[in-house]
């Protein structure tokens, strides 16, 4: 059964997620900031009284800081629950046939995506595990920030 | 008692005959020789001839001397007569008519050297004035001939005058002819700018018009912006559901596809929905952008219209100003027109006048020709006088030499 991906616009480069992973779309909101954590995490939202943490698309895949998000990527994949601000959604794909040969670069720093070449467009594909990998990595990181911080409250 | 010599002479003969025949008898009755009477005889013939002889030598030696200075030049000599003689003879008759011709020769001298003199003063002053006549006759020889020479090149210069003023009154007329023609010009423009105010006045009123609304269409493209503006506030609500429909249909094939085969129907409607919110989303766009260029292309028109509505506010005076300018020029070429008929008059009068005076020119010409001709007849007048003055003055100063020998010759009689 072939994979359904679903295309979003982060800054001027076009990304492609499989659909799988995603469990909703919703406008972009501000989402409350947390201190002393990374630049790459950017906040946490109520969604239907439940809190999500989001992820700044443009630190996870490099494009910097200064992005303009529209909208929210709410991703599940198993206990993983973690939100995503990208730029805009443009559309769901269902039929995107892109053999490896055709991966063009795949960047070191950011090994999860993966660069093809498409009716003349570059498209990124993110391969999931990878960048749940990160996202991991990231809120990991994060908490050990808040870690930090709570063991030097306590020592204060 | 006058004597004439001969009867003294008679009376001497008698004397002495007397003398001679008686005195012989006297003798003889004293007894005295008779040969004594011949020498008493002797003695009185010679006594009596030397009383005479004295007489008349003295008188004729008196005038021999008297004849002699006369003879001299020196007429101051007096002819002395012994007026108290007894008996006066022929000598002191010529003697008194030596006297009376000395007087007469000494008056004549006196005459005659008064007249030498007058006549020497005469002459000189003959002399002196025929000299300056003829001095002032080359004068005026020669000034007529300057005179002639003047009139001659004045002649010239008032040919050339005569000429000059000829083109200048051909020019005259060639102005009044221009001015006759600018004048009826002026007369048209003057038509012409009454009609024109005319019609600038038509023409304001009918602007006055198109300034009114020019105005109301600004008004109305102001309420034409904001009903743009609003349009636009549909749209972008129309654009913020079709945003949100399209997200809505998003999530429904996402939850479709979550479903697996039990979504497979929503699924479908999802995509309907999906592209019902693109299409609205096109349409969106579409009337998005059409708004977009109508609001684009209000705002260049209320742009314009506000402009054009600030430039009627400054138009609209400036129509007045105009109509009062067309009007002063209405006034301006009016007054150019009657100005311009009485520089005809004055230019066709000055025309006149300049033929008028070619032909006082032309005659001044003649007149100047006929002066030079009367100056150089003079001039041949006096060039023949001037060999009869000549001959005067040789003559004036002959006459003063003639007189010069005169009074020399009148000055060897002395008289005082």
């Amino acid at each position: 059964m072939a994979t359904s991906w679903l295309q979003f616009d982060l800054g001027e480069r076009a990304y492609a997620i499989p659909l799988s992973a995603v469990a909703e779309i919703m406008r972009a909101q501000q989402p409350r900031l947390i201190p002393l954590v990374p630049l790459s995490v950017g906040g946490i939202l109520n969604i239907r009284g439940e809190p999500l943490v989001v992820l700044n698309g443009g630190a996870v895949f490099g494009q910097g800081p200064g992005l303009c998000y529209r909208h929210v990527l709410l991703l599940e994949q198993g206990d993983l629950r973690i939100g995503l601000r990208v730029g805009q959604v443009s559309r769901i794909d269902h039929d995107l046939a892109v053999s490896r040969g055709r991966v063009e670069n795949v960047d070191d720093e950011y090994p999860f995506v993966c660069r093809v070449n498409r009716a003349g467009e570059t498209l990124g594909l993110v391969e999931l595990d990878g960048f749940l990998e990160r996202a991991t990595a990231l809120l990991t990181q994060s908490r050990a920030h808040q870690g930090g911080l709570e063991k030097c409250q306590e020592a204060c | 008692m006058r004597l004439d010599l001969s009867h003294k002479f008679v009376l001497g003969f008698v004397v002495v005959a007397t003398v001679s025949a008686g005195l012989p008898t006297v003798l003889e009755t004293f007894g005295a020789p008779a040969w004594g009477s011949f020498f008493f005889a002797l003695g009185v013939g010679a006594g009596v001839g030397s009383l005479y002889a004295r007489q008349i030598t003295n008188n004729l030696g008196m005038l021999r001397s008297c004849t002699e200075s006369i003879s001299a030049g020196d007429l101051t000599t007096e002819v002395v007569v012994d007026a108290g003689r007894r008996f006066p003879d022929e000598t002191v008759d010529l003697a008194r008519s030596v006297a009376a011709m000395l007087a007469s020769l000494r008056e004549l001298v006196e005459r005659l050297q008064l007249a030498a003199d007058e006549v020497a003063q005469t002459s000189r002053g003959l002399s002196d004035s025929s000299r300056q006549v003829n001095a002032a006759n080359q004068e005026i020889s020669l000034n007529m001939e300057s005179f002639a020479r003047s009139a001659l090149k004045e002649q010239e210069d008032v040919k050339h005058i005569a000429l000059r003023m000829r083109e200048i009154s051909a020019a005259m007329q060639a102005n009044a002819e221009a001015a006759r023609e600018a004048s009826s010009l002026s007369a048209d423009s003057s038509q012409q700018t009454t009609a024109c105010v005319e019609v600038s006045r038509n023409s304001v009123t009918k602007m006055r018009s198109l300034f009114e609304k020019i105005e109301e269409s600004e008004r109305l493209m102001r309420d034409f912006e904001q009903q743009i503006k609003s349009a636009h506030n549909v749209t972008e609500m129309i654009s913020s559901v079709v945003e949100k429909t399209h997200l809505l249909s998003l999530n429904a094939s996402i939850e479709a596809a979550r479903a697996g085969d039990a979504g497979r129907g929503f699924s479908v409607v999802a995509d309907e929905i999906r592209k019902l919110a693109e299409t609205a989303g096109e349409s969106a766009g579409q009337i998005e952008e059409l708004i977009g260029h109508l609001e684009e292309g209000s705002a260049n028109v209320s742009a314009i219209t506000r402009s054009m509505g600030e430039d009627v506010c400054e138009r609209r005076e400036d129509l007045g100003e105009i109509l009062q300018a067309l009007e002063r020029v209405q006034g301006s070429i009016e007054k150019a027109s009657s100005r311009a008929e009485e520089i005809v008059e004055q230019a066709s009068r000055q025309s006149t006048d300049g033929e008028h005076l070619v032909r006082d020119i032309e005659s001044v010409a003649q007149e100047v020709t006929n002066g030079a001709k009367v100056a150089d007849e003079m001039r041949g007048g006096l060039s023949g006088q001037r060999a009869p003055m000549d001959e005067m003055v040789r003559q004036a100063a002959r006459l003063y030499t003639m007189s010069n020998e005169l009074k020399e010759v009148a000055r060897r009689f002395r008289t005082h």
